[in-house]
């Protein structure tokens, strides 16, 4: 008797315990800390697996019918114009990569560690034309270096006496040397940060037990400096090569195709989604292999070299090669930020641009066209501030979330959403906007400005996780305990605390999404229908019928993207005064 | 710098030997507008080891490393055995690599790519020693240091005591005339920290080698040195045998470095007759003198060589563990002649072995050491006696 009562006490207490387990998970469900950061990494998957997914179901969707097979990759590989776009690719890949790391190991090295004239100013200067859109300096670039018609040709002709097609930028060679320039900033920014930091005892003890400068700079200094470089480099690789805006521009003139503008050409009328999806699928499963690469070799080679000590790094000094330096920085920001946008300039105020700059051409009638009668290029400018102030602000809030949840608590599944958050890391934008497009071509978000909103939040919120993560490690966990044992709730504690601290981190993210949204092609010159254009395709629809007008959109872009540029320096340093 | 003088005195041996294997002379360096050092002397003999010691910011660490030629002084002269590394009269700065030294430095600076035995046989892969040698080599000072099978280990996954073995073992292997140590102890755990001092002495003995070594903790700068120098706003302040230093220091601020944790400024009160305390030291003349120290009126012995004056103001220094405290009787008076005082105890701290007690004796607040088992509660009225021969008077006049 004894022993059943117990059996039913106990069933009896399973069976109330249930519900009581049910309804306390529910309530932690709904408890903001767990209900708004698990939202945000929900939203964030559904985001980045949707695209990945749909391309992938539709490159093996073959045929009339649409049967499953892998006819469209049998197909893509056996077709000779894609494997020289793939040649191609690696091409302007790989050469841009070098140059842009060689830039930007001398232009860090000159700005860290030696005493050439101006290194403040480089410093600032060596990264603005990451501020810049490729597009537009692929635009200028014309401008300078056009067959017959280049500003840098005109020069020569005149004055070297040679041929006026010195520099032909219609070409790989062409491509190769955007690119380089504007990706060189991104190297930088890997460089900079060890060169300048580096426990300048590193270097010491190699020369106080016999090593000379060179010895040293081979065996501790190169060394130190590889990680940052090659994660630096294996970036720019893979960025530089799905990048579309530069061949645009370029190489397709001449009929010379990259991977990026071969998905472009198979999407337009008659499309070929099944080829191109077989396209995007090769390109997402080489990226991803790239960036884990990339992960696990920083995982393995990072080192700590940063010490607390005050003593900052011993600074070369030049001599006479002061001289060589100063001209290998001025020739960097002549290439990159300053010819360009003189060449810009001046075609944007010439009534017919010559190659040369005449005083009875001069007009502002482009900026009045532009600002004030053009329908595409007013429309294109507001659509354009739209998607970067909005999805700049949705991306940052859902960065912010999302970080957190990846970062604050016992999450089991950490390290999986971490890795599927990251996946659009390098992914080209026009990879992902075919994504985009396959996933929603049949639902009403089609031809709208959202589904561009929805494409670049997809692309670049992990640019925006990054940071906000960075910083939220460096935030002790004690800090915010200590808030919630004084009485705030988890509202109060973020508002209170947490937001306050990260805001160096939340302003520079909102920036950098803003600059990339507004100057973003890749991601949108699928996705866009008549009325939802942004700038950078308004200057590619505008340039089939006048370069003077483009000119001009660009100039105005850049001006925007200065502004943020300024923007960005002043609220960095004003938020590291406080 | 008048310390200086008499401190070179005591540099030198009774057998003569004085002939310094590092000499530094007048050497000044200025960040900017803030002045490092201000013209530092001293000599380091042949096998001998210096400390540097002083408090943060005194310069210590910049002297050091224009030593090691990683600061370029803007003035003096430094020579290390017969070769002078640097002059800057005759423009002499001789690179870091040709200096022939071996350094540890604060940070370890163990480099992180490369393995125990690269780090180790680092200085003489550079002097291009065959690489039998060198293994061989490394092996040895590894075990020296006590790091035997360590040699294949990333240094990477090293803890603190054993990367600081690492950089030890780096800058003596190659032999050097002369090892440099930044405050190397300074980031170990205090245990971990007792017991490198001691393998560093027993080390240093064993090898011999001259060495400088820079620290902010007095009592490491006792433990490891022959000589001490003190510096202070880039000045050295005082230079002495650690015995010397800790008994007899020459300035307030030594003094309070080295643990008089009691500095007073009163008057000489009442001068009384020299007499010669010690018949076997003809030079350690005393002289009887009275400070008042507020209301109170200390009975202590002037050192100095300007005979003292009354009205001249001075600073009074004593150990708190030099200070006795009783409990009350009651009947006594403060005095001067017993230098016996009553004062009401304000804190207490136990600390085990003793306990350190801040006592007011009138206006004045004396830090005192009772013994450990002592039944001293704040608010208790407690005898404070302080031996006259315990008190530094120093003048406040330059003489």
């Amino acid at each position: 008797m004894e022993p059943t009562q117990f059996v039913q006490g106990y069933g009896a207490g399973l069976a109330l315990a249930w519900p009581r387990r049910v309804v306390l998970a529910a309530r932690a469900m709904v408890a903001p800390q767990i209900l708004l950061p698990g939202l945000a990494v929900l939203i964030g998957v559904i985001l980045v697996a949707g695209p990945f997914v749909a391309t992938i179901v539709r490159s093996v969707l073959a045929g009339p019918a649409d049967s499953v097979s892998l006819q469209n990759f049998t197909v893509l590989f056996s077709d000779q114009r894609f494997r020289t776009a793939v040649f191609n690719t690696l091409m302007t890949g790989t050469g841009a990569t070098i140059l842009s790391c060689v830039f930007a190991l001398g232009l860090a090295w000159i700005v860290a560690r030696t005493d050439a004239p101006g290194r403040e100013w480089f410093d600032t200067l060596n990264v603005v034309p990451f501020f810049l859109s490729p597009y537009v300096g692929a635009m200028s670039w014309i401008g300078l270096a056009a067959p017959n018609e280049g500003l840098l040709n005109h020069v020569v002709s005149l004055y070297l006496s040679g041929p006026d097609d010195f520099f032909n930028i219609y070409s790989l060679w062409g491509v190769t040397w955007v690119l380089a320039l504007f990706y060189t900033p991104y190297v930088y920014l890997f460089v900079i940060g060890p060169m300048r930091h580096m426990d300048p005892a590193l270097e010491d003890a190699a020369r106080v037990h016999g090593a000379g400068f060179w010895l040293t700079t081979c065996h501790i200094t190169a060394p130190l400096m590889m990680p940052a470089l090659l994660s630096g480099a294996l970036i720019v690789f893979v960025t530089s090569s799905g990048l579309f805006d530069v061949p645009l521009a370029l190489a397709s003139p001449r009929a010379i195709h990259t991977i990026p503008t071969q998905v472009f050409s198979l999407v337009q009328y008659p499309a070929d989604y099944g080829k191109a999806a077989a396209i995007g699928v090769f390109v997402m499963v080489i990226t991803v292999m790239f960036s884990m690469l990339q992960r696990s070799y920083m995982r393995r080679r990072s080192f700590t070299t940063v010490s607390g000590k005050g003593y900052r790094p011993r600074t070369v000094r030049l001599g006479k090669w002061r001289i060589a330096a100063l001209a290998f920085e001025l020739f960097y920001i002549a290439s990159g930020v300053v010819l360009p946008m003189i060449a810009l300039i001046l075609v944007s105020v010439s009534r017919l641009w010559t190659g040369w700059p005449d005083l009875m051409q001069f007009t502002l009638s482009n900026y009045d066209q532009i600002l004030f009668h053009n329908d595409l290029a007013r429309r294109a400018i507001m659509n354009s501030l739209i998607v970067a102030v909005l999805g700049a602000t949705i991306g940052v809030v859902l960065s912010f979330l999302q970080s957190y949840y990846l970062h604050r608590g016992k999450r089991r599944l950490q390290p999986l959403l971490d890795a599927v958050l990251s996946l659009p890391l390098g992914i080209p934008g026009i990879i992902l906007g075919l994504g985009m497009l396959i996933l929603l071509i049949r639902t009403p978000l089609y031809a709208t400005l959202w589904i561009i909103l929805l494409a670049y939040l997809a692309r670049f919120f992990p640019f925006a996780m990054r940071g906000i993560s960075a910083m939220l490690l460096s935030i002790s966990p004690d800090l915010e305990e200590s808030a919630r044992t004084s009485g705030a709730s988890w509202l109060q504690t973020m508002t209170a605390v947490l937001l306050p601290l990260i805001k160096p981190a939340l302003v520079a993210a909102w920036l950098m999404l803003f600059v990339i949204f507004i100057r973003e092609l890749g991601s949108t010159i699928l996705l866009y229908a008549q009325g939802t254009e942004t700038i950078s395709v308004a200057m590619i629809a505008l340039g089939e019928r006048d370069f003077g007008l483009v000119a001009t959109l660009a100039v105005i872009q850049a001006v925007m993207l200065g502004a943020a540029f300024l923007l960005s320096r002043w609220t960095q340093s004003s938020l590291a005064e406080n | 710098m008048t310390n200086v003088g008499v401190a070179t005195v005591d540099l030198m041996r009774p057998d003569g030997n004085a002939a310094p294997f590092v000499r530094v002379t007048a050497i000044r360096k200025a960040f900017g507008p803030v002045l490092a050092l201000q013209g530092v002397d001293f000599d380091v003999p042949l096998g001998s080891t210096v400390s540097l010691l002083g408090p943060s910011g005194c310069g210590k660490t910049t002297m050091l490393r224009s030593i090691a030629g990683l600061e370029t002084p803007n003035a003096g002269r430094i020579s290390i055995g017969d070769t002078v590394v640097f002059d800057s009269e005759r423009m002499i700065d001789l690179p870091s690599e040709k200096r022939q030294i071996g350094m540890v430095f604060q940070s370890y600076a163990v480099w992180p790519h490369m393995t125990v035995r690269q780090n180790v046989g680092f200085p003489l892969k550079i002097r291009g020693v065959p690489a039998r040698e060198i293994t061989s080599r490394v092996r040895d000072v590894l075990s020296l240091v006590g790091l035997d099978g360590f040699a294949d280990r990333p240094s990477t996954n090293l803890s603190g005591g054993q990367q600081q073995r690492v950089a030890l073992a780096r800058a003596i292997v190659h032999e050097p005339r002369l090892v440099l140590f930044d405050e190397p102890l300074s980031n170990l755990d205090a245990k971990l920290r007792q017991q490198m001092r001691t393998e560093l002495k027993l080390l240093q003995d064993r090898l011999g080698f001259t060495a400088i070594y820079v620290t902010h903790d007095q009592e490491e700068a006792l433990a490891l040195s022959d000589t001490v120098v003190v510096m202070n706003h880039g000045r050295v302040e005082a230079m002495a045998s650690p015995r010397e230093l800790f008994t007899n220091p020459r300035t307030p601020f030594v003094a309070n470095f080295v643990g008089f944790d009691n500095l007073c400024e009163g008057k000489v009160d009442w001068v009384g007759d020299a007499l010669c305390r010690n018949p076997a030291a003809a030079n350690d003349a005393a002289q009887p003198i009275g400070v008042s120290v507020g209301e109170l009126s200390l009975r202590c012995f002037w050192h100095g060589a300007a005979p003292p004056w009354r009205g001249k103001p001075v600073t009074l220094a004593f150990r708190s563990e030099h200070v006795r405290l009783r409990p009350s009787s009651g009947s006594q008076r403060n005095g001067a002649d017993t230098n016996q005082y009553e004062g009401i105890v304000e804190a207490c701290v136990y600390l085990g072995n003793h306990q350190d007690c801040v006592v007011a004796v009138g206006a004045l607040r004396v830090h005192a050491t009772a013994p450990g088992d002592a039944v001293i509660e704040p608010g208790n009225c407690v005898t404070v006696s302080i031996g006259p021969d315990d008190c530094i008077v120093f003048g406040r006049d330059n003489s």
